[in-house]
């Protein structure tokens, strides 16, 4: 193959112009023995053209019109027209040498024959047209040029093989003559007349016919024959082509010979000396002799040549022919190899017309795989085993490309099988051109298998989707009604069934069984339709065993338990099979039942089965779950309503116990109040009608109720330092200390105490009421309790320390040994007689339970002499 | 001594011994003022409004003040203070509440029903009679009296 020229050719051409024109023969004999429409077409042509050439060379002798007279060089010419000239030219360059050598032949020589020529001249006379087709024959072969005209040297070529051929032509001229016995001036006009017009009707009508033409009949050569090695057919023809140009040449040295004895006659007849007629004679035989040598020398020399030229041209032949074979051979090994990885693929590949999309070849991996047999398939396109709604896809998919390509993903498809089965394919398509056409070649891979497990995995994670919402909606669901109607829903989702029901008869009769239905919507027309199980039938079956009853609906119409339904014929759904799979409780009663019937596609199996009991499983916890909240809930509603109750109860004797508070302070005073109201009355108003004892009971009298009513407004004090709503707040200490000290000053001055302060502006969380209480208790003990004669000194302290507020009152007092410590803040603890020291002893109490209703604490510290008081408050923090 | 005539003190008081205690308190104390006692609130509310046996004003004067226990029959301290301070001119009458509570639901309440002064009675005499005094200078000699007729 040659490259493409710069003038390139359409690319959707195999071959471009450029090589198409080269010279390129079309053997007679293939077309010829090539039994097909085209051979038998142009064969009819040929014939055609021979015949018009014979008639031509026949009657064109009577043709005056195309006859021209001319002066040529001094010499009268004659040229003409004659047809068979151009044609064979034509057919020598077209398609090669045997083409036009045959008509030309035949032309001069029925021609001659017709114009009187003796039949021994007119067969070698026929011969110069042949032998000026072998002229161009050996210029094309030799040269193997473009001929078709279209550059410079193609032009020169076809000028000069033209010039040639003319001349070699033109011999005709020289043998015609021994017919006709015309004179030396009439034979040089003759000659020089013959190759001009043959060359100028080879250059004027050959010349554009070729440049026009020849494109058309390259085109058609390609499309309709076979192409032939040129070197091959150039080596066959050459030993014919150089036969003839030797004979050609012979014939030229015979025709000059046997001229030159026809000028010795005449010239002999002529009265001449005997002597001088004796060396003519000589002289012409000697030359007679020479030019037999020369012809002998030239037929022996085109003999030999031809003779070697042959078997050269013998051996070329054998080895272009296993050169052929050779390719051949490998053309066909390649062949049986597509062949094989075509028929034995185990995968399905089709082969089919990329425009039409029909099939042209599938494997038997196709034909078992899809069922159709390769007939079926060859008269099927690629639409065929495909769903319609793909189809447009399809022909998207498979465009009809140009450009051969190699194997390319071109996606996955469904198709169907010849029993309707869908097959999941993935498909590689890849395209090229066979004979002109566009043709994809694709590989089926069978990923159905794929398909499966994927669907399947899908389907498993829906169903786990469903279960798990499941188990979320039943966990919060609040009635067991709502558990058992989810749980039918949920039936009917899961293993796709038209109807589910739910039963709870939990451990009790059948009277107090609960159930819920759900229906498909196609079924809504029996949502009414209620019959609550008898315990009989087919639940019975269910009732008894603890294993899942699956029956198909044979079986189902067919068992002896099936009736209940039998009572109702016309107003319950469908009754397809059936499943149904026990409830249980943890400790394995059965309590109910799920049931479904009538599975949308098929009968029910071994998934559904596994499937149900999970959420049986997930249903029964929540039914217990249910079943334990609901008494939980009964259980905390019993508890608060006995904490309401207490806290009434509560409440009354609170109640009670502020009134007998309140009767203690009004009515316990009174009596006491009048005691010392009229004690005192009688000693001031009769003091002087008693004597010192009756003075001294009547002292005795008013002290006594003078304490009693201290008691009594200490222990009021301390009840309600219980009881009292507190509002605790920032209270200043510093502020706080001062208005006890205040309050206490004629206590102080009366004892003589010495007092020192050390309190900071600090802020406690505290009742302001109350701590005042606590300070003024504190340091009034302080003041209080010290030896007789002794004088009181009080360290008052107070510091904050990590969030607390701490104040110390320290006295010199009589001290506490360590074992009262606790006691000391009991009511009515008292360490001492009322003589000694007089007091109630309820006022440390008032200041621990106080204390204690601020979240604060205190802690004694005491040995022989004086006592630390430790007071712990909160330090007040704005929030 | 009083500006618009008014002088008796209403005293409400079921225990006697109290009453023999302020009557004393008041003599020693020199107040001559004249005390009218009702044992229990209804007859207080009856005096006040001129019911029955108080229906002769002459006999039986508005008081300038009133002196109320808490814990009365019939009807208690608290509701004769708000009955009195529903009515149209007596709830102008200033109310001393002399009692012996010093609970503070009590006395919060008193205040809330219009009590004018809330005063514990002293278990010991000599407090009690000073506690009289300074009402009595404080109420008939300090203050100002409203029209109650």
């Amino acid at each position: 193959m040659q490259s493409a020229d710069s003038n390139a050719a359409p690319a959707h051409l195999a071959l471009t112009d450029a090589q198409r024109l080269f010279w390129r023969p079309l053997p007679l004999a293939n077309v010829l023995g090539q039994s097909d429409y085209a051979g038998f077409t142009v064969a009819v042509i040929w014939f055609a053209i021979t015949a018009v050439c014979i008639w031509w060379a026949m009657v064109s002798g009577s043709f005056n019109w195309n006859l021209w007279h001319v002066d040529l060089f001094g010499t009268p010419v004659v040229f003409g027209f004659y047809l068979p000239w151009s044609l064979c030219v034509l057919l020598v360059i077209w398609f090669g040498l045997e083409w036009a050598a045959v008509p030309a032949y035949l032309a001069t020589l029925f021609g001659t024959l017709h114009a009187s020529m003796p039949i021994d001249l007119a067969v070698v006379n026929a011969l110069h047209n042949p032998l000026a087709m072998a002229v161009y024959f050996l210029f094309y072969c030799g040269l193997h040029n473009e001929y078709s005209l279209r550059s410079r040297k193609s032009w020169l070529i076809f000028i000069a093989a033209s010039l040639l051929a003319s001349i070699v032509s033109s011999i005709g001229a020289f043998i015609s003559e021994f017919n006709v016995a015309v004179s030396g001036a009439e034979l040089w006009s003759n000659w020089m007349g013959w190759w001009p017009n043959a060359f100028l009707q080879a250059l004027f009508i050959d010349g554009p016919v070729i440049y026009l033409l020849s494109p058309v009949i390259e085109r058609a050569k390609l499309r309709y024959f076979k192409r032939m090695s040129v070197e091959l057919f150039s080596m066959q023809k050459l030993l014919l082509a150089v036969s003839m140009f030797v004979l050609c040449l012979a014939l030229f040295i015979l025709v000059d010979d046997r001229w030159q004895d026809m000028r010795a006659h005449a010239i002999l007849t002529a009265p001449l000396s005997d002597g001088l007629r004796a060396q003519i004679q000589t002289q012409f035989n000697v030359q007679h002799f020479v030019v037999w040598v020369l012809a002998l020398l030239l037929a022996g020399t085109s003999l030999g040549g031809a003779i070697i030229a042959g078997r050269w041209a013998h051996r070329l032949h054998e080895r272009a022919d296993s050169e052929t074979r050779e390719v051949r051979d490998e053309i066909r090994r390649s062949e049986v190899r597509f062949r094989n990885f075509f028929e034995r693929n185990p995968v399905p590949m089709w082969a089919f017309d990329s425009e039409t999309g029909r099939f042209l070849e599938v494997n038997p991996a196709a034909v078992r795989v899809y069922g159709y047999s390769r007939d079926e398939f060859l008269n099927m396109t690629i639409f065929d085993p495909h769903l319609p709604e793909d189809i447009q896809r399809i022909k998207q998919q498979f465009k009809p490309v140009d450009a051969s390509e190699p194997f390319r993903h071109a996606g996955e498809w469904r198709q169907l099988r010849k029993d309707g089965s869908l097959i999941h394919a993935e498909v590689h398509v890849s395209s090229m051109k066979m004979d002109g056409r566009p043709v994809n070649l694709a590989l089926l891979h069978d990923i159905s298998p794929r398909k499966q497990v994927h669907t399947a995995m899908e389907k498993r994670t829906q169903e786990l989707r469903i279960l798990t919402a499941a188990s979320l909606e039943m966990a919060g669901a609040q009635t067991m009604e709502q558990v058992l109607q989810l749980a039918a829903d949920r039936t009917r989702q899961l293993i796709r069934a038209n109807l589910a029901v739910t039963h709870n008869w939990g451990r009790g009769s059948h009277e107090q069984v609960i159930w819920r239905v759900s229906l498909a919507p196609q079924y809504a027309r029996w949502a009414d339709f209620r019959v609550s199980p008898d315990g009989s039938g087919i639940y019975k079956l269910v009732m008894q065993k603890l294993h899942p009853v699956r029956l198909t609906r044979t079986e189902l119409l067919n068992h002896p338990q099936f009736h209940g339904f039998g009572k109702y014929p016309e107003k319950h759904p469908p009754l397809n099979g059936l499943i149904a799979v026990p409830l249980t409780t943890r400790d394995g009663a059965v309590t109910g039942a799920l049931m479904a019937s009538d599975k949308i596609d098929g009968e029910f199996d071994i998934q559904d089965e596994v499937l149900l009991m999970q959420l049986a499983q997930t249903a029964s916890v929540s039914l217990e779950n249910v079943q334990l909240n609901d008494a939980l809930h009964r259980h905390m509603q019993e508890l608060e309503q006995r904490v309401a109750e207490r806290t009434q109860e509560l409440d009354i004797s609170n109640r009670e116990l502020d009134a007998f508070a309140y009767s203690v302070a009004h009515d316990l005073r009174a009596p006491l109040r009048a005691m010392y109201g009229f004690a005192n009355a009688i000693l001031e108003d009769y003091s002087s009608r008693l004597d010192e004892d009756g003075r001294n009971y009547l002292t005795r009298i008013v002290n006594a109720a003078r304490n009693m009513d201290l008691l009594i407004q200490d222990l009021l004090a301390y009840s309600r330092i219980g009881r009292a709503y507190m509002v605790m707040e920032g209270v200043r200490l510093d502020d706080l200390t001062e208005e006890v000290l205040a309050e206490l000053a004629p206590d102080i001055e009366m004892r003589r105490a010495v007092i020192r302060v050390d309190v900071p502006s600090l802020l406690t969380q505290a009742h302001r009421g109350t701590l005042k209480q606590v300070i003024l208790n504190l340091v009034s003990n302080a003041i209080k309790f010290v030896a007789p004669g002794k004088r009181p000194e009080v360290s008052i302290h107070a510091r904050a320390c990590e969030g607390w507020v701490e104040m110390t009152v320290s006295d010199n007092g009589i001290g506490i040994s360590a074992e009262h410590h606790e006691r000391i803040f009991n009511v009515f603890e008292r360490l001492h007689g009322a003589d000694a020291y007089p007091g109630t002893g309820i006022g440390l109490s008032i200041v621990k339970k106080g204390l204690a209703r601020m979240y604060g604490e205190i802690h004694v510290e005491s040995g022989e002499t004086g006592s630390t008081f430790r007071v712990r408050l909160k330090e007040f923090r704005h929030e | 001594m009083s500006r618009n005539g008014k002088t008796t003190i209403l005293l409400a008081e079921d225990d006697q011994n109290d009453v023999m205690l302020i009557k004393r308190a008041f003599s020693k104390s020199r107040i001559v003022n004249p005390i009218v006692c009702v044992e229990n609130g209804e007859d207080a509310v009856a005096y006040l409004r001129g019911d029955g046996q108080y229906a002769e004003r002459q006999q039986h004067p508005l008081p300038f003040m009133l002196l109320l226990d808490l814990k009365l029959p019939r009807l208690s301290g608290h509701e004769v203070l708000q009955w009195l301070r529903g009515q149209p001119l007596l709830k102008r009458l200033p109310v001393v509440v002399l009692t012996s509570s010093r609970e503070p639901v009590d006395i919060n309440r008193a205040y809330e029903l219009g009590a004018n002064s809330y005063l514990v009675k002293p278990v010991v005499f000599e407090e009690f009679a000073a506690l009289m005094r300074q009402l009595q200078v404080y109420w008939l000699m300090l203050s100002e009296q409203p029209d109650i007729s």
